[in-house]
Formats: structure tokens, sequence, C-alpha cells
């Protein structure tokens, strides 16, 4: 009974443009914010092409070193040298396998047919990587060797091989169970190892095992170690000039991939930057939808909110009665947004699974919903503080 | 321990001239289980006086205590309580709520503290000769008759003072008459005072305080 005497100034086209509005504003906020924590779940997947600040560099390749008047190799004083410089985080050299080895390869489902093809490994330090896989760890004496492809074999796989010979796609689960059998052999020796996938990268692009196993191998089947080709740095910032200045000037050239990854991330943050900063703008015209359609009710209810405290009911009483009833469409709101931007995750998710076979996790991130429930109770308090505000001014008019 | 008036102006009126025994700018006081009568011409300040009791106003200076408590310190919260249990008013101007039926405008009354059972109101409806008009919207009544609804409304709550602006102002005698029992009735079975204004009618009411504005 009181509601229809407080609620008689309704008017429902402007409610629903104001819910329209804020549930839109909501969905593009979400939706920016999930995307971008897809997105990163993506950088992790792909590290090298979306994390620029690692750089694989080696020398030019030029008729000199054909001719053998410089060197293709880095020296010790070359290597002080770059790691000197104040851009330089840190800075390690590749470790070159020094031995033969050739991988046997039985591809799931074929019971005899198998492939075998010469390998050639190399390692960096754990700290260049960003495996936090559990898997990759060697020690001497253990015959199972966890291995890091570059994702470039599996999307040349994917994306030539495959669809040329019409063969299914391999994701990365589906690889991760190959088996593969390493043959390494030198100096009279020869070893099998059950090598095993344990994860991707793009930072580098070549077949990584541990650390300790070249060192092990080159000891056991190599010969002297040679002077590094390539050598991983960890810049500061990798769009820093000085950096790519002193690359050049000393003939130095790096991934071009990843430099493509950098502008890939500028662009993505350009685009999830531009939709929350409108979702959040129209997020806020609806906030003010929602409050100019409050002081409306109120207003049109002026006679009726006097004449309730006239009797006795507390400005509080009239107040919640608003305040509830806003909060239950802002509750109402919340969850739709959630259910719309669950349903655009799902397609997002498709998407990246047929094209870049990676497949991200089915529900909203927490923080999603954290972003969301955030921006309602921001509409809650300044709706129940503008309804309280309004409802005292009403009452204190008289 | 009713409502004391220590040197009241209502701001509008501080710059006047007022009589020796007038309330205002003056020492008055309305006893607690008294009746009384403020009877002038309209323009006095009347209406001005129960609006300042039931602090519907607070544009005065000097101070008005009612039991002991200066109402210039009340809470909003207080008076809302006080509205409930302790002060009721018939207002001048009815304030019923026009779309709702009569007995909707009781209920919203009553539900604050469910002084009356539904029967005690409609005996009150039968006292006063609205009975029939319970279903009936409130803004399809004669002045007359929401003045009557208006004047039951009031009663639907304990309290120890009825403040009563001008509320027969559209009662023929014997309705104003009939009222006048109901009113004398509840206060007495509540123990309560009553200050009521009028343009100058007393209404022949007995043991009466008579105070001039």
């Amino acid at each position: 009974m009181i509601n229809r005497l407080i609620f008689k100034g309704q008017s429902y086209p402007q409610l629903v443009v104001s819910t329209f509005g804020a549930f839109v504003g909501m969905c593009m906020l979400l939706v920016s914010v999930q995307f971008y924590v897809d997105f990163k779940d993506i950088i992790t997947h792909r590290s090298g092409t979306l994390d620029p600040d690692f750089l694989v560099i080696k020398k030019r390749i030029s008729e000199m070193n054909t001719l053998g008047f410089t060197h293709e190799k880095f020296s010790e004083r070359e290597i002080d040298h770059i790691k000197n410089q104040t851009f330089i985080e840190k800075i390690a050299a590749f470790k070159s396998g020094n031995f033969q080895s050739y991988a046997v390869m039985t591809p799931p489902g074929a019971k005899t047919q198998s492939m075998s093809t010469l390998v050639f490994f190399e390692s960096v330090p754990d700290d260049f990587l960003d495996v936090e896989n559990l898997d990759w760890k060697w020690k001497e004496g253990n015959d199972e060797l966890p291995i890091i492809m570059p994702n470039t074999f599996l999307d040349a796989y994917n994306f030539g091989i495959a669809n040329t010979v019409d063969a299914p796609k391999i994701s990365r689960n589906i690889i991760a169970g190959l088996q593969l059998r390493v043959k390494v052999s030198g100096n009279g020796f020869s070893e099998t190892y059950y090598a095993r996938i344990v994860d991707f990268t793009d930072r580098i692009n070549s077949i990584l095992v541990p650390e300790n196993f070249i060192d092990y191998a080159n000891d056991k089947f190599g010969g002297d170690p040679a002077a590094p080709s390539r050598l991983i740095i960890g810049a500061k910032d990798s769009r820093d000039p000085r950096l790519s200045r002193f690359l050049s000037e000393n003939g130095y050239e790096t991934n071009q991939e990843m430099l493509r990854g950098s502008m890939l991330k500028s662009v993505l943050s350009v685009v999830l930057g531009f939709l929350s900063v409108m979702g959040a703008i129209i997020v806020m015209l609806a906030i003010l939808g929602y409050l100019q359609y409050s002081q409306i009710i109120i207003y049109r209810s002026s006679y009726e909110i006097q004449v309730l405290n006239m009797l006795g009911y507390t400005r509080k009483t009239i107040s919640n009665r608003y305040n509830s009833y806003f909060l239950k469409i802002f509750a109402g709101l919340f969850i739709a947004s959630l259910l719309a931007t669950q349903g655009a995750k799902y397609f997002i998710n498709q998407t990246v699974s047929e094209n870049l076979m990676i497949d991200l996790h089915p529900f909203l991130h927490e923080w999603t919903c954290i972003a969301g429930l955030s921006f309602v109770t921001v509409f809650a308090l300044c709706s129940v503080a503008s309804v309280n505000a309004q409802v005292k001014r009403k009452i204190t008019e008289t | 321990m009713g409502f004391q008036l220590d040197n009241v102006v209502p701001t509008p009126l501080h710059d006047w001239e007022f009589d020796l025994d007038s309330i205002w700018k003056n020492k008055t006081s309305f006893k607690a289980a008294t009746r009384n009568i403020l009877a002038s011409p309209s323009g006095k300040g009347k209406s001005t006086l129960v609006s300042l009791l039931f602090g519907l106003r607070s544009d005065y200076s000097g101070t008005i205590t009612f039991m002991g408590k200066d109402l210039k310190k009340l809470k909003p919260d207080e008076w809302s309580a006080l509205r409930r249990e302790t002060l009721s008013f018939i207002h001048q101007e009815l304030k019923l709520f026009g779309q709702l039926s009569v007995w909707e405008n009781f209920e919203i009354k009553n539900q604050l503290t469910w002084f009356k059972t539904s029967g005690e109101i409609k005996e009150m409806c039968e006292k006063l000769g609205v009975d029939m008009l319970l279903h009936r919207k409130c803004d399809t009544l004669s002045l007359g008759q929401q003045q009557r609804v208006c004047i039951i409304r009031a009663l639907l709550q304990p309290f120890d003072y009825l403040l009563m602006d001008e509320p027969f102002s559209h009662l023929d005698a014997a309705n104003t008459r009939k009222a006048i029992d109901l009113i004398e009735s509840e206060c007495g079975a509540r123990q309560a005072g009553y200050i009521l204004t009028s343009l100058g009618d007393t209404y022949g009411i007995k043991d009466v305080t008579y105070h001039s504005v």
C-alpha cells in the first residue's frame, strides 16, 4: 500500500531505457575485463609473441661471414658489452647440443608408422622461460626428457600440413601425449630417452631441453663447447629506442615476431581500453538516468512522503522502500550482465580454440565478477545516497 | 508536563505587537491531560502554533518544550516516534491519500501501532456516519466526509496530546457534536489532553482553558 503511494510517479520508459543502458554498459565493461584476462591467458600460452621484453638476438649474416672476415659467434667481450648497457636487465647465451641426436615419433593412433628426424637441441637458463611446468626438470640417470617446442612448429603443422593433406589439427593437449624417442650419440656412446613435450613457446625458435641435460650430453657425447651464436636478452622495456639503436649499430638482428607481438599487444590494449572506457561512460550515464528517475518518482510523490512522515513513518522506512526497489533492479542487472558476458565468452572461447588451438577456461574469471560486483556496488551506493538525501529534503520541506 | 512556550515568536510574526495575554512572546503552558481552545479570527497564528507543536515548522524564536524536551533539539526519528505514540494531529488541510480508499487510509495509520482493531475502527466510523464509505476513494468524498475520516484516522494511535487545527470547519452542528463526543471519549480513555483551534466557536465544551492568540 505504501509502495502504491510513493511509486505513483513511475514512468516505465525511462526505467527501461536506463536499465537497458546500464545493461549494455555493464556488458561492455565485463567483456573487456574478461577478454583482458583471457588475453593474458593467451600471453602465457604464447609467451614470446605477446611478451616483447624478451628478445633473441643474433648477428646479421652477411657476405663478410661467408668470406670468413667476421664471426657469427658472440665473444665473451661482446656479451659483457651488451650486459653493461643500462636498458638490458639480463642476458644469457644459448647452449647448443654438440652431439648427434634424432627423434622417432609415433603419432597417436598409428600402430606401426613412425617418423624419425634429426633434431637439434638448445637450452637457455630457466629464468628466460615462462614455463611454470613442474615436469620441466631433468636429473642425470633420468630417462624421461622434457622438451619445449616452438609454437611455430605446431603452427606449421596445423595451418600448413594439416590443411594441405586435410588431416585433423592437433591441440597442445594431444601433442603432450605423443610418444617420442630421442637417441643421443657421439664419442662412441649412445643413449635413448623418452621425450615428452611439456610446453610450447614463441619466445625461442628452437627445441629446448633443460640446461643440465645439454651440459651433461655435451660433456659425454660432444666435443668442445662452441661460442654462442644467439643470445637471449631481457630488456627493461623493449620499446626503448636506445635498444633498437644499440642493436642496429652493432649489427645485431632480433626476432621480428616479437616486435609484431608488441604491436599486437598495443592494438589489443587500445581496443580493450576503448571498449572499457565506452562501457564506463555508458554505465555512468545509466547511473545518472537512475538517479534522475528516482528523483522524478520522489518528486511526484512529495505529498505522500510528507504525509507519511506526518503520520509517524520514519525517513528510513520510506527511503528503504525506494532503496530495496532499486537494489532489486541492480541485482537483476548484475546477474543478467554476468550471464550475457558468459555467453560472449563462450563465443570468444570457440574462436580462440579454433584459431589458436588454445582452450581457455570455460567460465568467467573471478576478476570479471568482482568488476561487475564493484560497479553494481557503486550503482547501489550512488542510488542509496541520492534517495536518502531526496527523501530527507522532501520531509524537511514541509 | 504538557507543552511549555517561553517567549516564542514565529519568524513571520517577529515584528508584530502582541496583546499581554497572547500566547506569543509570553510564558504559556498547555498542561498534560487538559482541554485547550485557541479561538481567534484567522491570520493570528493558530495554525502556526499547532504546526510548531507538531514539528512541521521550526521557524520561531524562544523555546518550546514538550514533556521537558526542547522541540528544536528533537531528531527526525524522535519526531516520528512522537507522531506514532505521543502526539496526534488533525490537519486543517486534511492530508488524506486521495488515491486510496477510506479503509486504506485508516490502515496506513493503524498499522504503525495496531492500536485499534478493525471492529473498533468500524465502530468509530458508524458513530461519525462514514461506515458506508469505507471502500470509496478519498478524493471522491465531500469535504465534510473527508474531515470525519481525518478525525477518525487521528484517533488510530496512542497519544498524550491531540492537536486539532479547525477540525470541524466543514461539519454541520450535528456532525460536529458527534465528532466532539468521539474525541472526548477517546481522549478520556487515553487520559490525554488536546488543543483545538477555531475561528471563535467554543462548541460548548466544558472544563476548557481558553487561550488568546
